[in-house]
């Protein structure tokens, strides 16, 4: 049996010595950790949020990396498709007419059926030889009128003509040379699914940064001045908050089109359109936690310490607002990109050949491509669920990580 | 004669009819309409390098009065005056030049310190913003004055929540010395501690008051606190001072029926000793609505008709022992 030691004073004082140089040592090999730090290392311990962020980082390398090695374009069809709405036809293009000048009095239809006709279609001009003649024509609306050399006088108007279409590859099936098929212009999905991407994700940042910064400005002087400022920026945030966002955006896409504005220009027209109606929001949580930090100590503490205005928000208030403006962010990401699927889907959003997931859920509108050619839309859907869903996985992980005590 | 003035020298804060009435009902324009008398007409003076322990109930008004003296609430009447300077007076910027001369200590450690901020930049960020250090210096300066309030100096760049609750206490502490004030407010600086943490703060602000020269005015409710570390009392009850003076005159012979309840609830470490307990009727009443008269007479056992209708004087009744109440202003 070992015997008991007696505490001396000396070996007391050994003891305490003892200790203190140990707890020294231990100090020395604690690493410091952060607030920041530590949120990140909950983060990075949530299964889900990790689920959420290999899926957005392999749907950002697909949509602005995979582009640079697909090998087609985003509006190039694979074989020159031509746009018989909008009357665009490529160089080269066949036509039938029925010869005009056959047609005898009385209205009877009949005639030769011509080939080899020279069309230029940027007037609607266009030659054909009958019999060592040359026969001039002009196409006036939906009538192939037969003039004179100079395309002036009208000899005779006849509506029956139709121009051959060259072979393209419309509504291809999946294979190895498209790997999700074409659409009806001939146009591959699985590379337009790339470049809608850019847009629906691009668009989606750009929106929520913006809102984030009117929202940080207009809460934060609500919040931290109150009194006049307060009242008036949250009576303007409520009546923000009356606002049917969806038919009010519907109006201006509509109005967009009326003022003929397309492409890019109108892309910039739906961010702004988006961040006036997303603000608010934003604005009200904002103020909400600067209230509430307000009437924190360290604030006053801030105030009895003698900091400048600026200082106490730039480094007191804002870093303590910032866990939930990220959260908020993350989880309106998702939000937002599914506005402008939304728009896009009801036609008021991009054009045609800008690609967005949105247009293309869009072509799912015709029963047709709806039942016989699900690799048109389905694969611009499954984008916007995994987009969104790993944006609010995120969004919920960085909510635990910020506050662990709200989830266990 | 001569004596008066050296002591009028010597006063530090003096504290006159200071009033703080939060509005709590307005009428249709938003007038106020309503007060909730948070701080009711209290003035006491503090000399310098001396502690004022100022006790009394939850709302009474203690942690009120404490942050209309550094004007952290706008004061609705009544003077502060600050080593000569009235601090009603300061506009916004002079306010935050004279910022560094009275510090004051927070009731809740945990509250009190900014979760994103390293410690080192907690305590020193206000140096920096008022230049009093050189740059060169600065460091070395915040680590001193660390060392100074029990801090080891490789805690610089930790954050605050790897601290307990007593050490964080201490980075509250050095943040208010380290602008080297004149005056600290503690605002019940150990209440939310456990007891042996409590010693071991009161201690160091006992150290820190001789090796700096600090004047405290120390909030608590505690009475074995204030008794341990003031050299003066100020009983306060709803909103207004019912008793002050010398510690030893106030707890020798307290005058005021609510200081006495309120020193008879002191536990006495004897299980023999039989305490003579006042115990007191009832709640503290509704500031917003105080009684007429004595406001303590809702709960007095001596209460008299005079106390329902008529306020009491505040006098002085032995050299430095003042009271409000109209037992003693009978027999005078």
């Amino acid at each position: 049996m070992e015997e008991e030691k007696i505490l001396t004073p000396e070996l007391a004082e050994e003891n305490l010595k003892k200790e203190a140089a140990e707890e020294e040592s231990l100090a020395d090999s604690v690493r410091i950790i952060s607030p920041g730090r530590l949120v990140m290392k909950r983060f990075f311990r949530s299964r889900l949020s990790m689920v959420g962020l290999v899926t957005l980082i392999v749907l950002f390398l697909f949509a602005f990396v995979g582009p640079l090695f697909s090998p087609y374009e985003e509006s190039e069809a694979d074989s020159k498709a031509p746009d018989f709405i909008n009357e665009t036809y490529a160089p080269g293009t066949s036509a039938e007419i029925v010869d005009p000048s056959d047609v005898f009095e009385g209205g009877v239809i009949g005639g030769t059926v011509l080939s080899g006709v020279t069309y230029n279609n940027s007037n609607g001009h266009g030659s054909y030889v009958k019999d060592g003649n040359t026969v001039y024509f002009k196409l006036d609306e939906n009538r192939l009128v037969v003039t004179d050399e100079k395309y002036s006088t009208i000899y005779y108007d006849y509506f029956e003509y139709s121009w051959n279409q060259p072979s393209f590859n419309k509504y291809g099936a999946p294979d190895s040379k498209h790997w999700l098929g074409t659409d009806d212009l001939g146009l591959d999905v699985f590379t337009r699914l790339m470049y809608g991407g850019r847009v629906s994700l691009t668009l989606g940042f750009v929106v929520v940064i913006l809102e984030t910064l009117l929202g940080i400005l207009f809460g934060g002087l609500a919040g931290y001045f109150g009194k006049w400022v307060d009242q008036l920026i949250m009576r303007i945030v409520d009546i923000f908050g009356c606002i049917p966002t969806m038919p009010l955006l519907l109006i201006l896409s509509e109005m967009l089109n009326g003022a003929g504005v397309v492409g890019t220009a109108k892309l910039y027209y739906i961010m702004a359109f988006l961040t006036l109606l997303g603000w608010a929001g934003i604005a009200r949580v904002v103020r909400g936690q600067i209230l509430y930090l307000r009437e924190q100590e360290y604030m006053i503490a801030a105030e009895a310490l003698g900091l400048s205005t600026s200082r106490k928000i730039i480094k007191h208030l804002v870093p303590n607002v910032m866990p939930q403006l990220i959260v908020q962010m993350t989880l309106g990401l998702g939000s937002i990109i599914l506005t402008e699927s939304t728009l896009s889907y009801l036609n008021l959003g991009l054009d045609r050949m800008n690609a967005t997931w949105g247009t293309m859920i869009s072509a799912a509108q015709d029963p047709l491509v709806l039942s016989s050619y699900p690799w048109v839309w389905i694969p611009a859907g499954v984008m916007i669920v995994l987009a969104v869903l790993g944006f609010n996985f995120i969004g919920d992980g960085l909510r635990d990580a910020f506050d662990p005590k709200a989830s266990r | 004669m001569e004596n008066n003035n050296v002591a009028q020298n010597d006063i530090i804060l003096d504290v006159r009819h200071l009033k703080k009435y939060f509005p709590v009902a307005k009428n249709f324009f938003g007038k106020p309409t309503r007060f909730l008398k948070a701080v009711d007409d209290v003035s006491f003076t503090v000399t310098k390098g001396k502690t004022i322990g100022i006790v009394g109930e939850s709302g009474c008004g203690k942690t009120t009065m404490g942050r209309c003296i550094l004007r952290l609430h706008e004061i609705t009447d009544g003077d502060v005056i600050f080593n000569g300077v009235n601090v009603k007076d300061l506009s916004h910027e002079q306010l935050r030049k004279i910022r560094p001369q009275m510090q004051m200590i927070f009731q809740d450690p945990y509250s009190s310190l900014s979760p994103r901020l390293p410690v080192g930049e907690i305590i020193g960020e206000a140096v920096l913003a008022h230049k009093l250090v050189d740059q060169a210096d600065y460091k070395d300066y915040i680590l001193d004055i660390m060392q100074k309030c029990g801090l080891q100096t490789h805690y610089y760049e930790r954050y605050p929540h790897e601290f307990s609750g007593g050490q964080r206490q201490r980075i509250c502490i050095a943040r208010a010395l380290a602008l080297n004030p004149k005056l600290v407010i503690c605002d019940e600086p150990v209440s939310a501690l456990d007891v042996s943490i409590q010693a071991q703060i009161i201690n160091l602000l006992e150290d820190l008051q001789k090796s700096f020269g600090l004047t405290y005015v120390f909030i608590s409710h505690d009475l074995s606190v204030v008794e341990h570390i003031s050299d003066e009392i100020g009983v306060m009850y709803l909103g207004s001072m019912v008793e002050s003076g010398d510690k030893s005159k106030v707890y020798a012979n307290p005058l005021h029926p609510y200081t006495k309840a309120l020193f008879s609830a002191v536990p006495v470490p004897d299980p023999n000793v039989k305490m003579n307990r006042v115990v007191l009727k009832g709640d503290i009443p509704s500031p917003a609505n105080p009684p007429k008269g004595c406001k303590f007479h809702t709960r007095c056992s001596y209460c008299m008709d005079i106390c329902k209708n008529v306020a009491p004087v505040y006098k002085e009744y032995e050299p430095n022992h003042y009271c409000a109440c109209h037992l003693y202003s009978q027999d005078q």
